[in-house]
């Protein structure tokens, strides 16, 4: 019985590990914004362009990592692009004088920092832990 | 005392104009891309180039500037030098210069010199870095046309529609007109020998028969451009639709020189040459000019399919040279699959098939292929670091529906390949 036990709680930790490894981001926001959540398709349309204002009327500034896992996920993720599909989309919009490619920085701490001083700004980090040393900046869920 | 009051206040307005001009440039974007490459071709000399001999005249270099001066302003421009065979030259031009300003997310207003809004590419045609392949399906990507597709000076409304879980609508509408840099070039000098041959059964009879024919002084006067786009982001993720529709107006006016030679049947020794000059206009309507697109991508896998179909209507007002008005629309289609994959970060490929058909010029004394062209193309691409990379491309193809006549004069070939490569840096 044990044994059985044993090899489903097994299992059932693989089947769930993609999914703990998938989700490896936050989302969060200058703590000015107003919003506590935010839908798939709105953080999709911020980070390419579509989708320039809080319903408050404040301008989005979506911020970026430069590359890494993280960077990877939510570009694969939530954006539902290839991460050289994300370049070549902003390159597009820079050789057409239609936008300017969100700013991104090497480090978590560099988007946390930014962040916090930038109203309207919106990012992703891996962990909760960069937060403990500023209150400028605040973790919004997904919502459906 | 006053002195240095008076010193004092230059450093505060200079401070102010430094930290002005700083404050600025820390706002202020720049960008650009070079590209050469090389291009051969088995038979035919393609792209206003002698390609079977290989060239090197397939290039392009661009710079940009732009800025976002307010939350809603934004203006930018970019300065182009390109080359492709007898085009181009690398002469320096202005591309697109235009204040954007964006009212909501659904509407936007641009005004200046802006690119033309058609098909999934058009936008982007000049910039290597953004694509698979070297040659865009010429089939809906026609050089040949470039002029009055790439760009117009006027305005546009824009804008980015949700529609509450159906996905969203990016839309264009816009208005202006648009520049023909070189009336004397390979397409545009196609295109009066094709109007003056009109005019050859009017001096054409049983005892003269036609030696050559000259133009000069050609003229290309384009009026008015508008049109539109929509491109539908599905509910369904990766899946993209849409179309765009232009309408435009240009006239296009040549002296022309008709070389007989009159032929008197009592004896040969009293045959004549004659000369016969004449001034030749005719109206263009681009009508009817659009393309249906659809692209869906899913993970590193993109399926890529257009349809384009354009009208000329051509009115040949009666003359000295034309006893009566001649009114005929032209159409031709085109349309292309293509399929690309990205393998790795540095390794992309792809293929596609392309139709081009110029349905209305069809005559019996040539050959369909003399004006259907279909070409197979496989390309591989290499992203040696983020901002430099290198294509290989190769075509094979059969018909010469977009080869100058004028870059042939000896003739066509019916089947031929075509070899390329180029190497690309941005930044």
């Amino acid at each position: 019985m044990r044994q059985y036990l044993l090899l489903i709680t097994v299992i059932g930790f693989i089947l769930i590990l993609p999914l703990m490894a998938a989700n490896d981001y936050i989302i969060i926001v200058n703590k000015k914004t107003e919003a506590e959540s935010i839908s798939q398709s709105n953080i999709q349309n911020i980070f390419l362009g579509k989708k320039t204002r809080w319903s408050d009327g404040i301008k989005t500034v979506p911020v970026n990592l430069k590359a890494g896992k993280t960077h990877q996920l939510f570009i694969e993720e939530l954006i539902k692009k290839s991460t050289n599909a994300y370049i070549n989309y902003w390159r597009k919009m820079i050789f057409t004088g239609k936008g300017v490619m969100p700013v991104s920085f090497k480090t978590e701490t560099e988007v946390v920092d930014y962040i916090g001083r930038t109203e309207g700004a919106i990012g992703y980090i891996s962990s909760p832990d960069l937060l403990k040393n500023t209150e400028e900046v605040k973790i919004i869920s997904l919502s459906d | 005392m006053k002195d240095k009051r008076i010193i004092l206040g230059l450093m505060i307005i200079m401070t102010g104009t430094i930290a002005t001009a700083q404050s600025l440039m820390d706002k202020l974007n720049v960008h650009g891309f070079i590209s050469q490459g090389y291009i051969v071709t088995s038979d035919n000399n393609y792209l206003n180039m002698n390609t079977p001999k290989g060239s090197y005249e397939i290039n392009e270099a661009a710079i940009n500037f732009s800025m976002d001066m307010t939350d809603h302003l934004r203006g930018g421009l970019q300065l182009l030098s390109r080359d492709l065979g007898k085009v181009g030259n690398n002469v320096v031009m202005l591309d697109w210069a235009y204040a954007d300003y964006r009212f909501k997310d659904y509407l936007g207003f641009r005004v200046g010199k802006i690119k033309t809004p058609l098909a999934l590419y058009n936008e982007i045609r000049d910039v290597d870095a953004l694509r698979t392949f070297i040659l865009l399906p010429q089939s809906v990507y026609d050089e040949n046309v470039r002029d009055f597709s790439f760009a117009f000076q006027g305005a546009a409304l824009y804008g980015n529609i949700p529609l509450s879980g159906f996905g969203d609508v990016d839309y264009n509408l816009y208005s202006g007109t648009f520049n023909i840099p070189d009336p004397t070039s390979g397409f545009w000098h196609d295109s009066f020998l094709n109007l003056t041959s009109g005019a050859e059964m009017f001096v054409i009879n049983d005892s003269t028969t036609l030696e050559n024919k000259d133009i000069t002084n050609s003229g290309v006067t384009a009026e008015y451009i508008w049109g539109g786009s929509a491109y539908w982001s599905t509910p369904l993720e990766g899946l993209k639709l849409g179309g765009c529709y232009l309408y435009g107006s240009l006239s296009m006016n040549t002296d022309i020189t008709f070389f007989l030679n009159v032929s008197y049947k009592i004896h040969p020794l009293l045959n004549q040459y004659q000369s016969r000059q004449s001034r030749l206009e005719a109206d263009i309507r681009i009508k009817d000019y659009y393309t249906l697109s659809g692209e869906y991508s899913i993970k590193n896998l993109t399926l890529t399919g257009e349809y384009h179909s354009r009208i000329y209507r051509t009115h040949i007002p009666a003359s000295e040279l034309f006893e009566f008005s001649i009114d005929k629309d032209y159409q031709l289609i085109g349309y292309y699959g293509q399929a690309t994959y990205r393998f790795a970060d540095f390794f992309e490929a792809g293929a596609y098939y392309s139709f081009y058909d110029d349905v209305d010029s069809h005559i019996q004394e040539e050959p369909d292929w003399h004006f259907t062209q279909k070409d197979i193309c496989a390309a591989i691409r290499l992203d040696i670091t983020p901002n430099f990379l290198m294509k290989l491309e190769a075509h094979h193809i059969s018909g010469t529906g977009l080869v100058l006549i004028c870059d042939n004069p000896s003739g066509r070939t019916k089947t031929w390949n075509l070899f390329t490569i180029k190497s690309s840096f941005n930044f």
